[in-house]
């Protein structure tokens, strides 16, 4: 179908301009304006898959049929969702914009578009515009109900806006619409939030068989496939994963920074450094350099990893910049460098008043805690873990904060907890809790 | 002219408008939270071509061709290609003409590694099916499924490795001959990599449309030429199975051509699993369920004729379900992209096409009608016997006269792309022109010049088929492969 469609579709992509060539400059009666209405209705009602092979190729080619022809809304919608795939392979945000732009040209031609709205959702999830997120993609749907890809993002935005009943309804309705990478990920990540890590690993195996054949989708799927192994305490199943997606796609960013973190927790700190650099100097994230700025303190390299640490407060500041909210993920990293811890909490409770996620309430609860306020810190380490994650992060908040109320048995037990389900989970609190339970 | 100026200030006017409101200014961020791609292709369950037609060689059987995954370079290592082992491939007869399936043969694959401490797909020659060296090979199983009945056809049945080069498959020919695989009661079947049978002109349909052999008449006029076969070199994957034809029909007879249940109804689909967040039971996984992803049977249906808000829609619903999307077939957008592009065609009438709706819905009087029921089938009528071997029907099946090609079934050979632009400009020649004008379509005229003459100007496959099942061309090479960039990002 991927041909035949790509094939007509080009058909149908140049054929506005063709007739409208044909009528503005050759003046040919036959492709007068009438013509050139039906040809550009017929135009939009065709449309070509998402390249399976070469993103950039294919974005070249799309931006060759916006510039013969500005008007071309389908095309215009194409390359607005392609150039997010770019930001996935490449991590350049200059294509975030070019996204946009192009997305609102074509709901300029196209009002209603469900895919244009779709694609406009997923860029505001992008940023972490969660409720733009969901009023986007609900419009999308009610254009068209049965779009699987603004299901998803629909799904998205619920689950970091804390409303997971209905998230899960949705990644549901998705999955039973429309199997893709796409709906068995999304399946997966419920899965994992609701403790159940086995069938979280079924479903993103699907996610990588029904990416087999997209480079960066697959490669994706099988990074998350990896994690899940990696938060459960298997390296070497991670470790597999992570290399197969290297295969898959050479010098991809995620797979590079995962892999750093599991040669951070064989103490090969060398080649976890140079990954965690390398990941870096592709796409500059925060958690790339907050992950590299553990490792290099890990190993006692203190002035190192300080500098690694200034490099997350630079990132976060371009973010802040560029209209991101990051007050969730710069509260973290204070929090656990153990500074700000007012103005860290100021931001948690920010964060968790715009999204009430069980990521913001355990990052609430930490930032209490931080300050000294164990009781209401409890209360939201019970809330962030309402769901049943297996998360050992978020138990061993949970035992600090039962050991600041004077709960030894309680602390320990969450102790234990995490440590079971990964004894690797933090290169920094996991040598805490080992210590707390000898 | 007055409204070609009028055309040219809305234009412009379009354009400032969408310039203005597309340069805001807002500046990108990367995202740390998790994303799943928007937009994904799932090109091993994407079925590209089904093919239905009276063996010529067993004129007692029907051949059913199914193909999935698209355009495969054969150089395609070191991940080459093959059939998804959680995807559930199926070809479906439908004998009473509801639209619903009556017979279907079920194919799962698995997939063996033999050598986990490598990701080569061979560690050495593979010159047989079971070689060791064979590292990565597939197998199937074959069921049969009826209102009453599961059959296993066939268990382990092996798939050819894909033809790597003369290293890998030193005689390719002799694996693709022992991939063929004997079932009980007649039935044979093959699953594996093959030349793809499909050709079209993709280089010039790309170039605004172009058909090169009608070049002058194009409204960007250039030279005429002959066409290129732009699938051409290209592979896929094809499911294919030969069964007898009384094993089919309703009443396990065989029937006359004038004997509507001679008729037979083929299509072909892939499903995935289906998964859920909150199972019952605490079950993790629903193996018995399916999610369709894709569904076939007429060529270009899902290409051209279902629009793209509908295309997830139309994937996940049975062919029972198509009276929901006949508008497009009676109002098809590509009659009316020919007519703005030709000038020189006389126009087709762009509404009203129950001609179309016929030969894809519901077949035609006199040749494969199935009854009133809406449903996009390949209509075979197993009465109307082979007309010539393998590849030497005539390209253009019924529109010269032929009526054991399309739309009567399809054949390997069948030139489905100038049939179907011939019909969608009321071109059908002069053998179906007066039916189509007697069943009063095409405004009186279903016989047009020039567009009875229309075609990309490719006429044949570039690998001639085999004389016997799976009839298919082997794959290419891909030692000796010739595409580089021939289809850019596609």
């Amino acid at each position: 179908m991927i041909r035949r469609r790509h094939l007509f579709l080009a058909v149908a992509g140049v054929a506005a301009t063709a007739a409208l060539l044909g009528g503005v400059l050759a003046g040919n009666p036959a492709a007068g304006p009438a013509a050139d209405v039906n040809a550009a209705s017929a135009a939009s009602t065709l449309t070509q898959g998402f390249s399976p092979g070469d993103t950039a190729a294919y974005v070249a080619q799309l931006e060759r049929r916006v510039a013969e022809d500005p008007r071309d809304a389908e095309a215009l919608t194409l390359l607005g969702l392609a150039y997010q795939q770019r930001v996935r392979e490449t991590g350049d945000p200059s294509f975030y914009p070019r996204s946009a732009a192009a997305l609102r040209r074509s709901l300029a031609l196209a009002p209603d578009d469900d895919l244009a709205l779709t694609g406009l959702a997923a860029l505001a999830a992008s940023r972490h515009r969660f409720r733009d997120a969901g009023r986007l993609a609900r419009r999308a749907l009610a254009a068209n109900p049965y779009s699987a890809s603004a299901l998803g993002t629909l799904g998205d935005a619920k689950i970091e806006t804390g409303d997971y009943e209905g998230a899960f309804a949705t990644f549901d309705r998705m999955a039973a619409l429309k199997p893709t990478v796409g709906s068995y990920a999304r399946v997966s990540y419920a899965r994992e939030l609701l403790g159940r890590t086995e069938g979280a690993i079924e479903a993103m195996k699907l996610a990588v068989s029904a990416a087999a054949g997209s480079t960066e989708p697959a490669a994706w799927a099988l990074v998350e496939l990896g994690n899940l192994y990696y938060n459960s305490g298997r390296l070497r199943p991670a470790e597999r994963a992570y290399r197969e997606a290297l295969a898959r796609f050479r010098d991809y960013h995620r797979a590079q920074a995962a892999l750093a973190r599991v040669e951070a927790a064989n103490g090969r700190v060398g080649e976890a450094v140079a990954l965690y650099r390398r990941a870096l100097e592709a796409v500059p994230l925060p958690e790339y350099a907050a992950g590299l700025g553990e490792t290099l303190a890990a190993a006692g390299r203190k002035e190192e990893a300080e500098e690694a640490f200034e490099l997350v407060d630079v990132i976060q500041r371009l973010f802040e910049a560029n209209g991101a909210r990051t007050e969730l993920e710069t509260a973290l990293v204070d929090l656990d460098r153990g500074r700000k811890l007012a103005d860290a909490l100021a931001r948690a409770r920010e964060a968790y008043a715009a999204r009430r996620s069980i990521e913001a309430e355990d990052v609430l609860a930490w930032a209490l805690y931080r300050n000294g306020r164990c009781e209401e810190a409890r209360i939201h380490s019970i809330g962030a873990l309402r769901l049943g994650t297996r998360d050992a992060l978020k138990l061993f908040h949970r035992g600090m904060i039962e050991r600041c109320l004077g709960h030894g048995p309680a602390a320990r037990e969450a102790f234990r907890a995490a440590l079971t389900i990964s004894p690797h989970f933090s290169l920094r609190w996991a040598p805490v809790a080992k210590e707390a339970v000898r | 002219m007055r409204y070609i100026a009028l055309f040219g200030a809305l234009l412009t006017a379009v354009l400032a408008a969408a310039l203005v409101r597309g340069a805001g200014p807002e500046k990108g961020v990367a995202s740390s939270h998790r994303e799943a791609p928007v937009i994904s292709e799932d090109p091993t369950a994407d079925n590209t071509d089904v093919y239905a037609f009276v063996s010529p060689d067993r004129p007692d059987t029907v051949t059913i061709v199914a193909n999935y995954i698209p355009l495969e370079e054969p150089a395609g290592g070191p991940n080459f290609n093959q059939f998804a082992d959680d995807v559930l491939y199926e070809l479906k007869v439908d004998n009473n003409g509801d639209g619903r399936e009556d017979v279907s043969y079920q194919f799962v694959f698995t997939t063996q590694t033999r050598n986990g401490d490598t990701f080569l797909y061979n560690t050495g020659p593979i010159t047989s099916l079971g070689d060791p060296d064979f590292n990565r090979p597939q197998s199937y199983k074959v069921t049969r499924v009826t209102r009453d009945q599961t059959t296993v056809l066939g268990r382990n049945l092996k798939s050819p490795p894909v033809n790597i080069g003369p290293r890998s498959n030193p005689d390719y020919g002799s694996l693709m001959r022992a991939a063929v695989q004997q079932l009980p009661g007649g039935i044979k079947a093959f699953a594996g990599q093959a030349d793809d049978p499909f050709y079209v002109d993709l280089g010039s349909v790309f170039d605004l449309a172009g058909l090169r052999p009608f070049n002058p008449a194009h409204v960007i006029p250039l030279a005429a030429d002959d066409g290129v076969d732009g699938v051409g070199g290209y592979n896929t994957h094809t499911i294919a199975l030969q069964v007898p034809i009384k094993q089919l029909t309703r009443d396990g007879k065989l029937h006359d051509a004038d004997d509507r249940e001679a008729v037979l109804g083929v299509y072909a689909t892939a499903s995935r699993q289906k998964v859920q967040v909150i199972d019952s039971n605490g079950r993790r996984r629903d193996s018995g369920d399916w999610v369709q992803v894709s569904r076939l049977a007429e060529p270009l249906i899902n290409e051209v004729v279902i629009p793209l808000r509908k295309k997830d829609r139309w994937n996940a619903s049975d062919p029972s379900d198509d009276a929901d999307f006949v508008q497009h077939y009676t109002s098809p957008e590509l009659t009316r992209l020919a007519n703005a592009l030709y000038p020189a065609l006389d126009n087709a009438p762009e509404n009203g096409r129950g001609d179309i709706a016929a030969i894809l819905l519901t077949g035609v009087p006199g040749l494969n009608f199935t009854g009133p029921t809406k449903a996009d089938l390949i209509r075979l009528n197993t009465g109307i016997p082979p007309s010539a071997p393998v590849g030497e029907g005539d390209r253009l099946g019924v529109l010269s006269g032929d009526f054991a090609g399309f739309p009567n079934g399809r054949r390997l050979e069948d030139d489905v792309t100038d049939i179907e632009l011939r019909a969608l400009t009321c071109g059908y020649g002069p053998t179906v022109g007066p039916l189509i004008e007697s069943l009063g379509f095409c405004a009186g005229n279903a016989n047009r010049s020039p567009n009875n003459q229309l075609g990309d100007g490719v006429d044949t496959n570039d690998r001639p088929f085999q004389k016997t099942f799976p009839y298919v061309a082997a794959p290419h090479q891909g030692y000796d492969h010739a595409h580089h960039g021939l289809m850019g990002g596609l």
